[in-house]
Protein backbone atom coordinates (compact mmCIF):
# COMPACT_ATOMS: atom_id res chain seq x y z
CA UNK A 1 0.00 0.00 0.00
CA UNK A 2 2.51 2.53 1.18
CA UNK A 3 4.94 1.09 -1.80
CA UNK A 4 1.99 2.04 -4.32
CA UNK A 5 1.29 5.58 -2.58
CA UNK A 6 4.71 6.56 -3.19
CA UNK A 7 4.71 5.28 -5.91
CA UNK A 8 2.52 7.87 -6.72
CA UNK A 9 4.09 10.55 -5.51
CA UNK A 10 7.00 10.41 -7.55
CA UNK A 11 4.70 10.66 -10.30
CA UNK A 12 3.38 13.71 -8.95
CA UNK A 13 6.78 15.31 -7.95
CA UNK A 14 7.91 14.93 -11.59
CA UNK A 15 4.59 17.04 -13.12
CA UNK A 16 4.68 19.42 -9.88
CA UNK A 17 8.72 19.68 -10.94
CA UNK A 18 7.99 20.21 -14.68
CA UNK A 19 5.15 22.94 -13.68
CA UNK A 20 7.01 24.55 -11.05
CA UNK A 21 10.34 24.65 -13.48
CA UNK A 22 8.29 26.04 -16.29
CA UNK A 23 6.88 28.80 -14.41
CA UNK A 24 10.13 29.64 -13.05
CA UNK A 25 11.90 30.34 -16.02
CA UNK A 26 8.83 32.53 -17.51
CA UNK A 27 8.93 34.64 -14.80
CA UNK A 28 12.39 34.92 -15.22
CA UNK A 29 12.44 35.49 -18.48
CA UNK A 30 9.64 38.02 -17.71
CA UNK A 31 12.21 39.70 -15.44
CA UNK A 32 9.36 38.97 -13.00
CA UNK A 33 11.76 36.77 -10.18
CA UNK A 34 15.90 37.45 -9.64
CA UNK A 35 16.85 33.99 -9.22
CA UNK A 36 19.98 33.13 -11.47
CA UNK A 37 19.88 30.36 -14.04
CA UNK A 38 22.14 28.46 -12.44
CA UNK A 39 20.16 27.84 -9.22
CA UNK A 40 17.33 26.87 -10.95
CA UNK A 41 19.32 24.46 -12.64
CA UNK A 42 20.61 23.23 -9.13
CA UNK A 43 17.17 23.17 -7.48
CA UNK A 44 15.72 21.34 -10.82
CA UNK A 45 18.93 18.45 -10.85
CA UNK A 46 18.71 17.50 -7.06
CA UNK A 47 14.28 17.34 -7.36
CA UNK A 48 15.10 15.19 -10.84
CA UNK A 49 18.18 13.43 -8.49
CA UNK A 50 16.02 12.95 -5.51
CA UNK A 51 13.06 11.25 -7.76
CA UNK A 52 15.23 8.76 -9.63
CA UNK A 53 16.16 7.79 -6.03
CA UNK A 54 13.14 7.27 -4.41
CA UNK A 55 12.29 5.66 -7.77
CA UNK A 56 14.63 2.73 -7.40
CA UNK A 57 14.12 2.82 -3.64
CA UNK A 58 10.28 1.63 -4.37
CA UNK A 59 11.31 -1.34 -7.02
CA UNK A 60 12.27 -3.37 -3.81
CA UNK A 61 9.60 -1.82 -1.18
CA UNK A 62 8.92 0.98 0.71
CA UNK A 63 10.67 1.59 4.05
CA UNK A 64 8.65 3.04 6.63
CA UNK A 65 10.86 6.13 6.76
CA UNK A 66 10.85 7.27 3.18
CA UNK A 67 7.22 8.81 3.54
CA UNK A 68 9.08 11.06 5.79
CA UNK A 69 12.15 11.41 4.20
CA UNK A 70 10.11 12.17 0.84
CA UNK A 71 7.99 14.93 2.99
CA UNK A 72 10.80 16.62 4.35
CA UNK A 73 12.68 16.91 1.36
CA UNK A 74 10.01 18.38 -0.99
CA UNK A 75 9.22 20.97 1.87
CA UNK A 76 13.11 21.74 2.20
CA UNK A 77 13.30 22.42 -1.53
CA UNK A 78 9.81 24.45 -2.15
CA UNK A 79 11.30 26.58 0.68
CA UNK A 80 14.77 27.15 -1.29
CA UNK A 81 12.62 27.89 -3.97
CA UNK A 82 10.72 30.57 -2.07
CA UNK A 83 13.41 31.56 -0.46
CA UNK A 84 15.19 32.14 -3.93
CA UNK A 85 12.11 33.82 -5.18
CA UNK A 86 11.91 36.58 -2.94
CA UNK A 87 10.72 34.53 0.58
CA UNK A 88 7.86 35.80 2.50
CA UNK A 89 6.43 37.70 -0.56
CA UNK A 90 7.11 34.78 -3.33
CA UNK A 91 4.64 33.58 -5.50
CA UNK A 92 5.45 29.90 -5.24
CA UNK A 93 4.57 30.17 -1.54
CA UNK A 94 0.97 28.81 -2.49
CA UNK A 95 3.44 25.56 -3.35
CA UNK A 96 3.41 24.59 0.20
CA UNK A 97 -0.36 23.35 0.04
CA UNK A 98 0.16 21.03 -2.79
CA UNK A 99 2.67 18.99 -0.16
CA UNK A 100 0.23 19.54 2.59
CA UNK A 101 -2.93 18.31 0.65
CA UNK A 102 -0.98 15.39 -1.18
CA UNK A 103 0.25 13.89 1.73
CA UNK A 104 -2.28 14.81 3.89
CA UNK A 105 -5.33 12.57 2.32
CA UNK A 106 -3.23 9.79 1.80
CA UNK A 107 -1.68 9.15 5.35
CA UNK A 108 -4.41 11.12 7.63
CA UNK A 109 -3.87 13.26 10.44
CA UNK A 110 -0.11 12.27 11.69
CA UNK A 111 1.15 13.24 8.20
CA UNK A 112 -0.78 16.40 8.34
CA UNK A 113 0.90 17.30 11.41
CA UNK A 114 4.15 16.10 10.32
CA UNK A 115 3.79 18.51 7.17
CA UNK A 116 2.25 21.29 9.03
CA UNK A 117 5.43 21.18 11.61
CA UNK A 118 8.38 20.73 8.91
CA UNK A 119 6.30 23.80 6.92
CA UNK A 120 6.18 25.35 9.89
CA UNK A 121 9.90 25.26 10.65
CA UNK A 122 11.45 25.51 6.89
CA UNK A 123 9.51 28.44 7.03
CA UNK A 124 11.26 29.93 9.57
CA UNK A 125 14.20 29.74 8.31
CA UNK A 126 13.04 31.08 5.33
CA UNK A 127 12.23 34.35 7.38
CA UNK A 128 15.08 34.72 9.45
CA UNK A 129 17.08 34.08 6.42
CA UNK A 130 15.25 36.48 4.34
CA UNK A 131 14.07 39.14 7.37
CA UNK A 132 10.40 40.88 6.29
CA UNK A 133 11.28 43.42 8.97
CA UNK A 134 8.68 45.27 10.90
CA UNK A 135 5.41 43.58 12.18
CA UNK A 136 4.93 39.93 11.21
CA UNK A 137 1.39 39.58 12.00
CA UNK A 138 1.11 38.77 8.56
CA UNK A 139 3.45 35.90 8.31
CA UNK A 140 1.94 34.24 11.68
CA UNK A 141 -1.39 34.60 10.19
CA UNK A 142 0.05 32.60 6.58
CA UNK A 143 1.51 30.27 9.02
CA UNK A 144 -1.48 29.71 11.45
CA UNK A 145 -4.16 29.37 8.12
CA UNK A 146 -1.60 26.32 6.77
CA UNK A 147 -1.88 24.76 10.12
CA UNK A 148 -5.69 25.04 10.16
CA UNK A 149 -5.69 24.02 6.40
CA UNK A 150 -3.38 20.77 7.73
CA UNK A 151 -5.83 20.01 10.90
CA UNK A 152 -8.82 20.34 8.74
CA UNK A 153 -7.33 17.82 5.79
CA UNK A 154 -6.19 15.66 8.90
CA UNK A 155 -9.39 15.40 10.01
CA UNK A 156 -11.28 14.68 7.02
CA UNK A 157 -8.56 12.34 5.78
CA UNK A 158 -9.20 10.33 9.41
CA UNK A 159 -13.07 10.37 8.37
CA UNK A 160 -12.37 8.73 5.06
CA UNK A 161 -10.31 6.10 6.29
CA UNK A 162 -12.27 5.20 8.94
CA UNK A 163 -15.40 4.79 6.46
CA UNK A 164 -12.96 2.48 4.13
CA UNK A 165 -12.63 0.65 7.08
CA UNK A 166 -15.77 0.19 8.18
CA UNK A 167 -16.77 -0.50 4.56
CA UNK A 168 -14.09 -3.17 4.35
CA UNK A 169 -15.52 -4.96 7.21
CA UNK A 170 -19.01 -4.70 5.58
CA UNK A 171 -17.35 -6.60 2.30
CA UNK A 172 -15.56 -9.07 4.85
CA UNK A 173 -19.02 -10.02 6.70
CA UNK A 174 -20.99 -10.61 3.15
CA UNK A 175 -18.02 -12.37 1.87
CA UNK A 176 -18.30 -14.95 5.13
CA UNK A 177 -22.21 -14.89 5.13
CA UNK A 178 -21.75 -15.68 1.12
CA UNK A 179 -19.71 -18.54 1.25
CA UNK A 180 -21.92 -19.62 4.90
CA UNK A 181 -24.48 -19.94 2.26
CA UNK A 182 -22.90 -21.41 -0.50
CA UNK A 183 -21.39 -24.16 1.76
CA UNK A 184 -22.85 -27.40 3.18
CA UNK A 185 -26.10 -27.43 4.21
CA UNK A 186 -26.92 -29.25 7.38
CA UNK A 187 -28.99 -32.85 6.68
CA UNK A 188 -32.23 -31.97 8.35
CA UNK B 1 -7.88 -6.54 48.94
CA UNK B 2 -6.44 -5.15 45.53
CA UNK B 3 -2.92 -6.23 44.41
CA UNK B 4 -0.44 -4.22 45.12
CA UNK B 5 1.25 -4.82 41.81
CA UNK B 6 -2.00 -4.12 40.03
CA UNK B 7 -1.47 -1.07 38.04
CA UNK B 8 -4.34 1.63 38.72
CA UNK B 9 -5.88 3.20 35.36
CA UNK B 10 -5.38 7.17 35.23
CA UNK B 11 -8.94 8.36 36.19
CA UNK B 12 -9.74 12.00 34.93
CA UNK B 13 -10.87 13.90 37.25
CA UNK B 14 -12.80 17.58 37.41
CA UNK B 15 -9.97 19.58 38.92
CA UNK B 16 -7.33 17.90 36.12
CA UNK B 17 -9.96 19.00 33.59
CA UNK B 18 -9.84 22.47 35.06
CA UNK B 19 -5.96 22.58 35.41
CA UNK B 20 -5.88 21.36 31.53
CA UNK B 21 -8.32 24.29 30.04
CA UNK B 22 -6.77 26.68 32.15
CA UNK B 23 -3.23 25.89 30.68
CA UNK B 24 -4.97 25.66 26.88
CA UNK B 25 -6.02 28.57 27.65
CA UNK B 26 -2.54 30.58 28.96
CA UNK B 27 -1.12 28.23 25.98
CA UNK B 28 -3.69 29.90 23.74
CA UNK B 29 -2.67 33.51 24.88
CA UNK B 30 0.48 33.48 24.26
CA UNK B 31 0.32 31.93 20.82
CA UNK B 32 -2.21 35.03 20.28
CA UNK B 33 0.66 37.40 21.64
CA UNK B 34 3.34 36.06 20.04
CA UNK B 35 1.09 36.21 16.39
CA UNK B 36 0.42 39.91 17.15
CA UNK B 37 3.87 41.09 18.88
CA UNK B 38 6.70 39.28 17.93
CA UNK B 39 9.28 41.29 16.02
CA UNK B 40 11.80 38.02 15.68
CA UNK B 41 10.22 35.05 13.10
CA UNK B 42 12.22 32.62 15.19
CA UNK B 43 9.56 32.81 18.15
CA UNK B 44 7.29 31.13 15.29
CA UNK B 45 9.04 28.11 16.09
CA UNK B 46 7.10 27.32 19.42
CA UNK B 47 3.76 27.37 17.09
CA UNK B 48 3.93 23.32 16.66
CA UNK B 49 4.03 22.95 20.53
CA UNK B 50 1.54 25.47 21.33
CA UNK B 51 -0.64 24.49 18.90
CA UNK B 52 -0.81 20.92 19.85
CA UNK B 53 -1.04 21.65 23.39
CA UNK B 54 -3.83 24.14 23.26
CA UNK B 55 -5.75 21.43 20.81
CA UNK B 56 -5.24 18.70 22.95
CA UNK B 57 -6.22 20.63 26.24
CA UNK B 58 -9.38 22.32 24.77
CA UNK B 59 -10.29 18.85 23.14
CA UNK B 60 -10.32 17.32 26.18
CA UNK B 61 -12.14 19.66 27.94
CA UNK B 62 -14.92 20.04 25.60
CA UNK B 63 -15.05 16.04 25.49
CA UNK B 64 -15.35 16.37 29.05
CA UNK B 65 -18.09 19.00 29.38
CA UNK B 66 -19.79 16.05 26.83
CA UNK B 67 -19.54 13.53 29.05
CA UNK B 68 -17.29 11.38 26.93
CA UNK B 69 -15.27 10.03 29.54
Amino acid sequence: MEQQIERSKVLVRWIVAVSLFAAVAYLKRQGQVGIPWSTILALSAVVAGLNVLYGRILRTGAPPWLKFVTTATDLALLSALVFFTGGAGSVFYFAYFIVLVSNSIRYGMAMALYVATIYNVTYVVVLLALPVGGDLTVEAVKILTFWGVALYAGYLAMRFQRQTRILESYEETIARLRAELAGPRPAK
Amino acid sequence: MSDPGERRTPTLTARGVSWGLALGLVLLALLVGIAWRTTSAAWFLLFPLLLVGVLFALGVGVLWGLRHF
